[in-house]
C-alpha cells in the first residue's frame, strides 16, 4: 500500500485552511464562480507542481496569492469557454434587498473593468495593500498602480454611479 | 471611501465557493505537469548532446583540435579509429593543423569523387582547390604538414603548410592533357613522393621525375631515361625508381630493377630484385621503407595474374618474402613506416590494411565510398585514436547514433506533450 506523500499532504493542508480566502479574491478577479474556481485550480495547480521549492521558501500563501493575480491578469487562458455571467448572473433567487442590488450593481460594474484594473482594486480595496504591494504583486511599476486605480474608480463612478459614494469623491481639477 | 468599497466588495466575495477535490485536483494536475516538465527537460537534454555532438569535431567524442603552431617541426601523432559522418564539411582551412590523411571518396557509389584531408581524431576538410579533369592526385608529407596539389589543369602546383598556412606555388606546371600550355605535365592517377626531410616532393611527370623544392622554389627535372617508374626515397638525397628488366618488351618484361638515383653525387645503381616480380609495373606498385633499406611491391592484379605484396632488400635485390592474404586495390599508394598498409577491399568496401595484424587501419563510415586514403608516414606509425567509445565499432547505430539521438529526443519532446495534453484534458473534464 502506498503512504501518502508528505507534499500532497502538506498541500491539502494548506488548501483546506486558505482556499475559502483564496476563493473569494478568485471570485473578485473573475466576476463568476465558475470562472474562480478554474482560476482558483489553476493558480493551485502551478503551485502544486513545485510545491517542494514554494513551502521551502516559506510560508506559501504569497506565493500562491502572486500566482493568483497574474494568472487573472495576464497568464491564464480558460481551456473551456464558458458562460460569462457578470451582470446578469445569478444571486440565489433571494428577493432584490437594496443590498442586493447594491452587490448586483458593483459586479455588472466591475465585469466592465479590465483584469488588470479588477486586480488593482481588489489589492488595494479588498485586500487592503499599500501601492507598493499592490505593484510588488502584480511585478508593475507603482504608478501603474495609482493610474490604474485612477482610472478603475473613474470607471466605476459612470458604471455605477449609485454607488458612487462608495468609491469616494470625484479628484479636483488642478488648475495650471 | 476605502472602507465602504472594501464592505461592498467583501460583501460581494461571499458568493464565492470552493469546488470539492480542489486540493487533489490540483495536486494530481501540478505532478503531471512537473512530470511532463521534467519529460520535456530530458527531451531538451538530449537534443541538446545532439547539437553539441554536431558541432564538435569528432565522432561525438570531445577530441580537442589539433593545435595548428606547436613549433615548427610539429607533425601528426597518429590515425584516427574511424572516419565519421560530418552533416557539414568545411572547406579545407588555412592553418588546420597537420592531418593524418588524404581520403578520396563520393557519396554515393559511381558519383564524381572528392578529395578530403582527414585529421587524426577522423574530422574531414574538403580539398576545394583540387583539379579533378585529369584524375590527379593530391600528395601528403610523411609528417602531415604539407599537402601538394595541382591547383587547376594549368596549374600552378601548390604546396600548403597546414601549420603556418604558406602555400608556395610552383608556376610552369599542368596537368597530362597535350593541350597543355604548362611545361612540365604531371601523370594523372601518379603518386607524388616526398623526401624524408620534407624539402623535397618527386612528381611524375612527362619524360621524368620533377622534384620541387618548397625551401627555395627550386625546381629540377630528372630525365627519365632507363630508370623508370620515381618510387620513393632512400635518404633526403636518394631517389629510388623501378624499372622494367633488361630485354624488356611491349609488356613482356624478365625482371624488375630498383635503380637508386644520388642526388649530390648524381651517380646511378641499381639492383635486380630477384624472384617473382610482376612483368608489368603499376606507377602505385613500389613503396620503400621508411627506413630505406626494403621495398615493396604491390600488385592488384590488373596487369597479370600476381596479386598481394612482394618484399626486397633495397641493398642486395634479395627476396625477403610475399604476403598475398589481402586482395590489394589500386590505385592507391602504400605506406610504410613503422609497419606497411596497403590499399585493399574487404568485403565490398576500399579500405587501408594494416600487413602486420591484416585489419583495417581505420573504419569508414558506409555513408561514404572511399577510393583511396593516401597517409601521411607519421600518422601509420603513431596510436590510432578520435573513435573514443565507439573505437572502431562499424555497427550502423556507431555511425548514426547521433541521428538515432535527436530522433528519440524528438519522440520523447512529442509523447511528453500528448501526455500533458490528455491529462489536462482528462482532469479538466473531471472538474
Amino acid at each position: 500500500m502506498r503512504g501518502v506523500d508528505p507534499g500532497q499532504e502538506g498541500f491539502s493542508a494548506f488548501v483546506h485552511a486558505r482556499s475559502a480566502a483564496l476563493a473569494r479574491t478568485a471570485f473578485l478577479l473573475t466576476g463568476d464562480r465558475h470562472l474562480a474556481e478554474d482560476l482558483l485550480q489553476e493558480a493551485l495547480t502551478r503551485v502544486a507542481s513545485r510545491w517542494g521549492k514554494v513551502v521551502a521558501g516559506g510560508d506559501p500563501e504569497p506565493y500562491v496569492r502572486r500566482v493568483l493575480y497574474t494568472c487573472a491578469v495576464d497568464g491564464w487562458r480558460r481551456r473551456r469557454p464558458r458562460e460569462v455571467l457578470g451582470a446578469t448572473r445569478e444571486v440565489g433567487g433571494a428577493a432584490f434587498s437594496e443590498a442586493s442590488d447594491r452587490r448586483l450593481v458593483l459586479a455588472a460594474a466591475l465585469a466592465r473593468l479590465t483584469p488588470r484594473q479588477r486586480a488593482v482594486l481588489v489589492l488595494r480595496f479588498y485586500e487592503d495593500r499599500t501601492e507598493v504591494q499592490a505593484a510588488a504583486e502584480l511585478g508593475c511599476s507603482v504608478s501603474t498602480v495609482k493610474s490604474q486605480t485612477r482610472v478603475a474608480l473613474a470607471r466605476l463612478r459612470e458604471l455605477a454611479p449609485e454607488l458612487a459614494d462608495a468609491f469616494g469623491p470625484v479628484p479636483l481639477e488642478v488648475a495650471p | 471611501m476605502s472602507a465602504d468599497l472594501h464592505d461592498l466588495l467583501d460583501d460581494l466575495a461571499s458568493d464565492a465557493t470552493v469546488a470539492p477535490g480542489l486540493a487533489d485536483r490540483a495536486w494530481q494536475a501540478g505532478s503531471a505537469r512537473a512530470g511532463a516538465r521534467r519529460l520535456r527537460l530530458a527531451g531538451v537534454a538530449a537534443a541538446l548532446v545532439g547539437v553539441l555532438a554536431l558541432l564538435l569535431p569528432s565522432a561525438g567524442v570531445a577530441v580537442p583540435a589539433l593545435g595548428p603552431a606547436r613549433g615548427e617541426t610539429a607533425g601528426v601523432q597518429g590515425h584516427p579509429e574511424r572516419i565519421g559522418r560530418q552533416w557539414w564539411v568545411r572547406e579545407l582551412p588555412d592553418r588546420p593543423g597537420p592531418v593524418a590523411a588524404l581520403l578520396q571518396a563520393s557519396r554515393r557509389d559511381g558519383e564524381q569523387p572528392d578529395w578530403y584531408a582527414v585529421r587524426a581524431d577522423g574530422h574531414r576538410f574538403h580539398l576545394p582547390e583540387v583539379s579533378h579533369q585529369t584524375d590527379q592526385y593530391p600528395s601528403l608529407s610523411r609528417d602531415g604538414r604539407r599537402v601538394g596539389y595541382l591547383q587547376t589543369e594549368e596549374g600552378p602546383y601548390v604546396v600548403h603548410d597546414l601549420v603556418t598556412g604558406e602555400r608556395t606555388s610552383f608556376e610552369g606546371i599542368g596537368d597530362n592533357r597535350e593541350t597543355t600550355r604548362a611545361r612540365f605535365r604531371v601523370q594523372g592517377q601518379a603518386p607524388a613522393h616526398w623526401s624524408p626531410d620534407g624539402r623535397r616532393v618527386a612528381l611524375t611527370v612527362i619524360g621524368g621525375a620533377l622534384l620541387l623544392d618548397v625551401t627555395t622554389g627550386e625546381v629540377e627535372l630528372l630525365p627519365r631515361g632507363e630508370r623508370g617508374l620515381v618510387t620513393g626515397w632512400r635518404a633526403e638525397d636518394r631517389l629510388v625508381w623501378l624499372t622494367p628488366g633488361p630485354g624488356s618488351g611491349a609488356g613482356a618484361v624478365s625482371g624488375v630493377r630498383a635503380v637508386t638515383t644520388d642526388l649530390r653525387s648524381r651517380t646511378v645503381a641499381d639492383v635486380v630484385l630477384a624472384g617473382a616480380a610482376p612483368s608489368v609495373l603499376s606507377q602505385w606498385a613500389g613503396v620503400v621503407s621508411d627506413d630505406g633499406r626494403r621495398l615493396a611491391v604491390v600488385s592488384d592484379g590488373t596487369f597479370d595474374s600476381v596479386t598481394g605484396v612482394q618484399l626486397f632488400d633495397l641493398t642486395s635485390g634479395q627476396a625477403l618474402g610475399a604476403l598475398t592474404p589481402v586482395e590489394v586495390w589500386q590505385p592507391c599508394a602504400s605506406t610504410w613506416g613503422d609497419r606497411l598498409v596497403v590499399p585493399a577491399r574487404v568485403g565490398q568496401r576500399l579500405t587501408t590494411v594494416d600487413l602486420g595484424t591484416l585489419e583495417p587501419l581505420t573504419a569508414v563510415t558506409p555513408s561514404l565510398f572511399p577510393l583511396c586514403l593516401l597517409w601521411a608516414t607519421d600518422a601509420v606509425d603513431g596510436p590510432a585514436g578520435g573513435g573514443g567509445l565507439l573505437g572502431s565499432t562499424d555497427a550502423w547505430w556507431a555511425w548514426w547514433w547521433k541521428e538515432v539521438l535527436i530522433g528519440a529526443a524528438a519522440v520523447l519532446g512529442v509523447g511528453a506533450e500528448r501526455v500533458r495534453r490528455a491529462r489536462a484534458t482528462k482532469l479538466s473534464a473531471r472538474g
